[in-house]
């Protein structure tokens, strides 16, 4: 009982991490859990009274992995908040923002936050109904990701050629028309893709040092710069004008419900996959999902969007255990921490029991604060010094970035910035920044 | 100049910058007894294969041994290294568990300094640390002794330090006292008879009969 009831404090301090990392506009939930990587040794020292009170110190680590999981289940859930009111996305929500914007213009902001909430609790139940068949499908005896493995590089291919292939920005070049801007629009796709790729082949032969001694991922200014920082940069000089917000609690009729859960399973399905896959994101998943959904409503892109994250979310936690890799920052910081035991068989291994606990009671949780910070923010957000925030996370993301990777860390974030700045200066999808993991995966299935 | 030209530049110009600051960047070459100092940071190093194996999804760990110090190589993907062979690695350096490992995220920075069964070893240089060299491939030059139905002994040129090797006698090989042979086998510890042996157990493994004797 009291381990239990320990799994679930520890849960809880996830939720309140998340909910406060989740509120800061442009914060990745991988930068995230790349700095409660770095910072997982503090913690356990931290917490060391509860090894010296005869807990093994197995345990203690999977408490700080629950920690680090509710956190960032609960940071995947309230991020929708700061993108859809504030203006400021992340990279798996910049499919979403057009949206939700739409709706914040008429006046149905709530209504956005809660339909995004919707998608991500109706995602963790699903993934809950889903968890046993898709044990059996990916593992033993179906072992579909050893066949996916055969073929990943043309998976990775196929996908890269669906994102840039689906790009449906239009850039004007010299005043030609018809198709041209079309196909302007994807050769720029391209562009930003490749020198992505070629930006990830480069940092990841540059050695980064902490000037205060703590782990230095590389990926921390590079995901940082590519996907958080343009936003906040472009946001800083956007003064949008929004109406009074109606804060009516949202009545589906039976034509949406219907619509809506077809929305969480498709999406449930693109995170799944998402979560299987190395190098892409929720954004990539989206584009899949909506590709077989056919539908793209405003209301129902933005339940598919927040149901491929949260699921994506989820199944890294399963994935962890059936092909013991980590799929996403935080995976890989609780793989770092606990010894991950295979899960080959019907019953599931106990450590993962208590890590899927941690995300039910992180999703629930989640799901009732998003309402309900959501509504506040629909009431209060004109009194929000937005431009304030914008700075201090600015800020607060360079300093992080500067004592977890130095000067040359603050290099890679400046260079990330601008390559993160063009699609969003010519309006191509910010996911073919994802270029650079995506390349440089392809280049090593080669 | 507006900020859509502005980060066209400086992307492609900073990202071409940075690249030939990682060409002057080199990780720093260290020995194995240096990885606890350079945790999370890419280092080359090198080592002699001392275990190897491939886990279930196709990855392979390494264990490698230098300077009285063990570490595990960790690459995805397998590489067809042998016990006894001199590696070099580049790769980030993590700590899982008591081990310290090298994460080498590319097959490409691993590289075989030396085949084990290129390099021939004296017989005196095993003597004087068998330790560094038990449970490795080995390729030892020296002449035979004495014969046995499933053993023989080879000696140094000065006949000063003999060393037993378990062989298959069905190998039809025609060894003779005095004969020079090449003996590739893995050095082992004979517990039985509290002495250090070759074997000759695996495919890799043999004995070459070379034209001068004694």
């Amino acid at each position: 009982m009291l381990i239990l009831l320990l799994v679930i404090f520890f849960c809880l301090l996830g939720v309140i991490t998340g909910i406060a990392t989740g509120l800061l506009p442009g914060l990745h939930v991988n930068n995230i859990a790349l700095i409660l990587l770095s910072l997982s040794g503090a913690f356990v020292s931290a917490f060391s009274f509860l090894t010296d009170s005869g807990f093994p110190s197995d345990f203690v680590f999977l408490l700080i992995g629950v920690y680090i999981i509710s956190c960032s289940i609960a940071h995947t859930v309230l991020d929708c908040i700061p993108s859809f009111f504030l203006g400021a996305p992340d990279p798996d929500t910049a499919l979403s923002v057009l949206p939700a914007h739409a709706l914040l213009m008429e006046g149905k902001g709530f209504e956005a936050v809660s339909l995004s909430a919707m998608g991500s609790y109706g995602a963790i139940l699903f993934c809950f109904l889903l968890l046993i068949p898709i044990r059996f499908v990916i593992g033993s005896p179906v072992f579909f990701y050893e066949t996916l493995r055969e073929i990943m590089l043309f998976v990775l291919i196929a996908i890269s050629i669906l994102m840039i292939g689906t790009e449906k920005s239009k850039i004007p070049v010299f005043g030609l028309k018809k198709y041209w801007p079309n196909i302007f629009g994807m050769i720029f796709a391209l562009f930003v893709f490749l020198l992505s790729g070629f930006f990830g082949f480069v940092i990841f032969e540059i050695v980064v040092d902490s000037p205060i001694g703590l782990e230095s991922p590389v990926l921390f200014p590079a995901l940082a710069g590519l996907f958080g920082m343009p936003t906040l940069v472009t946001s800083l000089m956007t003064k949008p004008v929004v109406p009074e917000q109606n804060l009516d609690d949202v009545v589906l009729d039976s034509q949406t419900k219907k619509s809506s859960i077809v929305s969480i399973i498709t999406g449930s399905l693109g995170g799944i996959l998402v979560s299987i896959i190395p190098g892409i994101t929720s954004a990539t998943g989206t584009v899949i999902s909506m590709n077989i959904r056919g539908e793209s409503s405003k209301r129902q892109t933005i339940i598919t969007l927040s149901a491929v994250n949260t699921a994506c979310a989820f199944f890294v936690v399963i994935m962890m255990f059936v092909i013991l890799r980590s799929r996403s920052g935080a995976a890989l910081a609780v793989m770092e921490l606990i010894s991950v035991e295979e899960w080959a068989d019907i019953l599931m291994p106990q450590y993962l029991c208590y890590l899927l606990i941690s995300v039910l009671l992180a999703g629930t949780f989640a799901y009732f604060l998003t309402l309900c910070i959501g509504k506040i923010f629909a009431r209060k957000f004109a009194d929000i010094p937005y431009s304030l925030v914008v700075k201090l996370t600015i800020s607060m993301v360079v300093i992080l970035v500067f004592l977890f990777t130095g000067f040359m860390g603050l290099l890679i974030l400046l260079i990330a910035t601008f390559i993160g700045l063009l699609p969003v200066e010519f309006g191509v999808r910010r996911s073919h920044c994802m270029g650079v993991l995506l390349i440089p995966i392809i280049f090593y299935f080669i | 100049m507006n900020l859509k030209r502005l980060s066209l530049v400086f992307a492609t110009s900073g990202t071409l910058f940075l690249y030939f600051l990682s060409i002057l960047a080199e990780p720093a070459v260290i020995g194995l007894e240096d990885l606890p100092k350079y945790e999370g940071k890419k280092v080359t190093t090198e080592g002699v294969v001392y275990n190897y194996f491939t886990t279930q999804y196709a990855s392979q760990m390494i264990t490698i041994k230098g300077n009285n110090t063990t570490a595990i190589v960790y690459i995805e993907g397998t590489c067809n290294v042998e016990y006894g062979d001199r590696i070099r690695v580049t790769g980030e350096v993590q700590k899982y568990m008591d081990d310290w490992e090298i994460i080498v995220d590319n097959k490409k920075n691993l590289e075989i300094v030396q085949k084990w069964n290129n390099l021939s070893f004296p017989i005196w240089q095993l003597a004087q640390d068998p330790t560094k060299y038990l449970d490795l491939n080995v390729n030892v030059t020296g002449y035979i002794e004495s014969i046995f139905d499933s053993y023989f002994y080879i000696v140094d040129i000065e006949n000063k330090t003999s060393l037993v090797v378990f062989y298959d006698s069905y190998l039809g090989l025609s060894l003779y006292p005095g004969k020079k042979v090449c003996v590739l086998g893995k050095f082992v510890f004979d517990e039985k008879n509290l002495r250090y042996a070759l074997d000759i157990c695996d495919e890799q493994h043999g004995i070459f009969l070379e034209a001068n004797g004694r």
